[in-house]
């Protein structure tokens, strides 16, 4: 009996002691969840912090906080000196880079975000064509909060759209990936809104060049799986084809042809017709063997197209040097980065389209 | 000497002991260490180590069968009862460090992921305060905290990695085999460590009720930890590079980042949290094996040995930093020697003396 209240002493004192620990109530610190960097002069950085303001019985508002430093925790302690609560990283959503910033590299700040336990993998990452920080200074959202708002614009674009699937840990994977290079979405300010422009490709942490919309369809489908997606060919004779993608699968088949790689992607769609056009401007039934073969070589000029832009930029965004060392075991690092420029890529694409909607 | 039967556990309960003894804070670090130098070949060495679990266990098994007690029986019969007695005490000192790295790397990750300000003494005493509860209420407590802890926790971590798996990269694990045989070992003498634990069968045997019928799921719950690692290095291998796994210090548990749930969004801290109880049961366990050890060398009361015990792990929690890498390396080889060397030669040593008996009756 003595023993046993003796227990529940000391787990009382234990408990009362939890009163002890940190704790963060969620209306007295001041949750960052976008966080923006650029250049600024003489090597230093400019960083800009957006974080809600919650208050009773009024909307939410954000806050957006710029300073100027050389690393990304020491514009957080400089920002500590003018906010009310103390600046928190556990909610960051979105961290955009500035352009210019990310030609010089990314990874001092990347390091960062890996290294904090606090900040999880599905942080949403873009470079802005221009300044992140007028990106998040724009006055349409003073009242919406921005930094959700790119998160948002970014993610329903990659779940349903054209956009494919980036974040914190597939850049990472992408980075430290020997044979491959990152991709980040690149978004820029226009007129009042923000846009998403391109995807901008990197070489190790550096940003080196970026494409168009008009290359997103096939982009995606030769980096994910099971893409969903919209794209319009216009063929030969004028024809206009709108399809949308059901399920795509790409495989990267590697051959060796007197001691260097030869790659062959086989390109799998299946999608459904969603417009169609023919140029007489008169109704007619869709033709399906015939047009499929028409979009499957439209697919395969553009796919080639755009992985010759790659190797002129020396740029890998696809993996086909990682796809190059599964496949062969005396792969040379250095000898890959000489041959990748001239190395021979062939496209099979294998499109079916599967419906053609309630009418034919 | 079989213990009381009101003491003891019924055969089918050694599945869940064993497969606690094996997991501890190294499954979420392991990824790590064997990858190394074998690369994303490692895998293979996991198994190979089950395979050596499992004649390890086999060894034991035959070991504690002749002399139908723990170990100490097993040294006394051969060394007689002062040399015999000293050399169960190394084994209790293992058992005791054990669980004392158990609780270091566990504190660590504490610190690091949740509360970094909190000192080790609070966090050693807290966790030692609920394992000198278990252990108190005796060994029938501890494999009853083992079952609930594989039914709870151990079930839904396994569902959990649903979530890296949706967008692994499984040609990371090509070419296979393209590592050269001395990597391979590497891997397997690390996987080793991870898989260790099985040895406080030396100590809980004569608390198995009918142990040959257990015999069979002690075997079970080898192969079933063996799985459990070989599986999660191979979703640690396919969600991260190589290079990105090899600076990442608990794969484990960056892998469950990319776990949300409409209602949390951070996963991780719930994770640590319920990894709790399968530490704590696995730390009683061990802290168990050595105070009853030490209980029967010294002929004192287990409650005593216990105290005594936990008050010195919290003195030795304090210690950080390269302490901790020390402890390691020096369990490691403990483990290596000992286990893997030593209780095989005791077997044949003991296969021979009982022999010699026969001759001469």
């Amino acid at each position: 009996m003595m023993n046993r209240s003796a227990f529940c002493l000391v787990l009382i004192l234990l408990l009362s002691g939890c009163t002890l620990l940190p704790t963060n109530i969620v209306n007295e610190i001041d949750m960052s969840q976008g966080e923006g960097y650029d250049v600024s002069e003489k090597s230093n950085i400019k960083g800009t912090i957006v974080f809600p303001i919650f208050k009773k019985d009024k909307t939410s508002t954000t806050e957006v906080r710029t300073a100027i430093g050389k690393s990304s925790k020491e514009i957080r302690s400089i920002l500590n000196n003018e906010t009310r609560y103390p600046l928190v990283s556990g909610q960051v959503r979105v961290a955009l880079y500035g352009k210019k910033m990310a030609k010089k590299g990314i990874n001092d700040f990347v390091d960062t975000l890996h290294r904090d336990p606090a900040i999880g993998s599905l942080v949403q990452m873009a470079i802005v064509d221009g300044d992140a920080n007028q990106l998040y200074k724009m006055k349409k959202y003073k009242n919406e909060n921005v930094s959700i708002h790119i998160q948002e614009l970014l993610e329903h674009n990659m779940k349903m759209g054209l956009l494919p699937q980036t974040n914190l840990q597939s850049f990472l994977f992408q980075y430290f990936q020997i044979g491959q290079d990152p991709y980040l979405p690149l978004i820029k300010k226009e007129a009042d809104n923000i846009r998403i422009t391109g995807i901008a490709i990197f070489k190790d942490d550096r940003y080196v060049t970026s494409f168009p919309m008009k290359d997103f369809f096939i982009f995606k489908a030769l980096v994910d799986i099971n893409n969903i997606g919209l794209r319009q060919f216009i063929l030969a004779n004028r024809d206009k084809v709108v399809l949308e993608t059901l399920d795509s699968n790409a495989k990267y088949k590697v051959k060796i042809v007197d001691g260097r790689p030869e790659f062959t992607i086989n390109l799998k769609l299946k999608t459904k017709l969603q417009e169609f056009a023919p140029s007489e401007k008169q109704r007619q039934a869709f033709d399906k063997k015939k047009y499929q073969k028409q979009v499957e070589k439209e697919i395969e000029k553009s796919a080639l197209s755009i992985i010759s832009q790659f190797q002129k930029h020396k740029v890998d965004p696809l993996g086909l040097g990682a796809k190059y060392k599964e496949h062969f075991r005396g792969f040379n690092e250095k000898q890959w980065n000489e041959d990748y420029p001239n190395v021979k890529v062939h496209v099979n694409a294998d499109l079916e389209i599967v419906q053609t909607g309630s009418i034919d | 000497m079989q213990a009381n039967i009101r003491h003891q556990v019924s055969p089918y309960l050694v599945f869940f002991i064993i497969y606690n003894s094996q997991v501890g804070v190294g499954i979420l670090s392991f990824q790590r260490t064997i990858a190394a130098k074998a690369g994303y070949d490692a895998w293979i060495g996991v198994l190979a180590a089950g395979c050596l679990v499992q004649a390890f266990i086999w060894v034991m098994y035959k070991l504690l069968g002749k002399t139908n007690g723990d170990i100490i029986d097993v040294h006394t019969t051969i060394f007689g009862n002062g040399l015999g007695k000293f050399l169960s005490l190394i084994f209790i000192i293992y058992y005791w460090l054990a669980s004392v790295s158990v609780l270091i790397g566990f504190i660590e990750i504490i610190q690091v992921w949740m509360f970094p300000t909190m000192p080790s003494w609070i966090l050693s005493t807290i966790i030692l305060l609920s394992v000198y509860y278990c252990v108190s209420g005796g060994f029938r407590v501890i494999v009853g905290m083992s079952f609930l802890s594989f039914i709870f926790p151990q079930i839904l971590l396994i569902v959990l990695f649903i979530f890296p798996l949706k967008i692994a990269h499984f040609s990371n694990l090509l070419p296979i085999m393209n590592h050269s045989f001395m990597d391979m070992v590497d891997s397997l003498k690390n996987s080793m460590y991870t898989l260790a634990g099985t040895e406080a069968l030396l100590m809980y045997y004569p608390f198995i009720r009918n142990p040959e019928a257990s015999k069979k799921f002690a075997h079970l719950g080898g192969i079933f930890t063996t799985l459990l690692y070989t599986m999660s290095a191979i979703v640690s291998f396919t969600f991260f590079s190589e290079n990105q796994l090899k600076a990442t210090v608990w794969p484990e548990l960056s892998l469950t980042k990319t776990v949300t749930l409409s209602f949390l969004e951070r996963f991780e801290y719930l994770y640590i949290s319920m990894y709790l109880i399968i530490v704590s049961v696995l730390i009683s366990l061990f802290l168990w094996c050595s105070s009853r050890g030490l209980k029967i060398i010294f002929n004192k009361k287990q409650k005593h040995t216990l105290l005594l015990l936990c008050l010195l792990s919290v003195i030795l929690c304090h210690f950080n930093g390269s302490f901790k890498d020390m402890l390691n390396k020096l369990i490691i080889q403990m483990n290596l020697w000992v286990f893997y060397g030593y209780i095989p030669l005791l077997l044949l040593v003991l296969t021979f003396l009982k022999r010699g008996k026969q001759h001469d009756e």
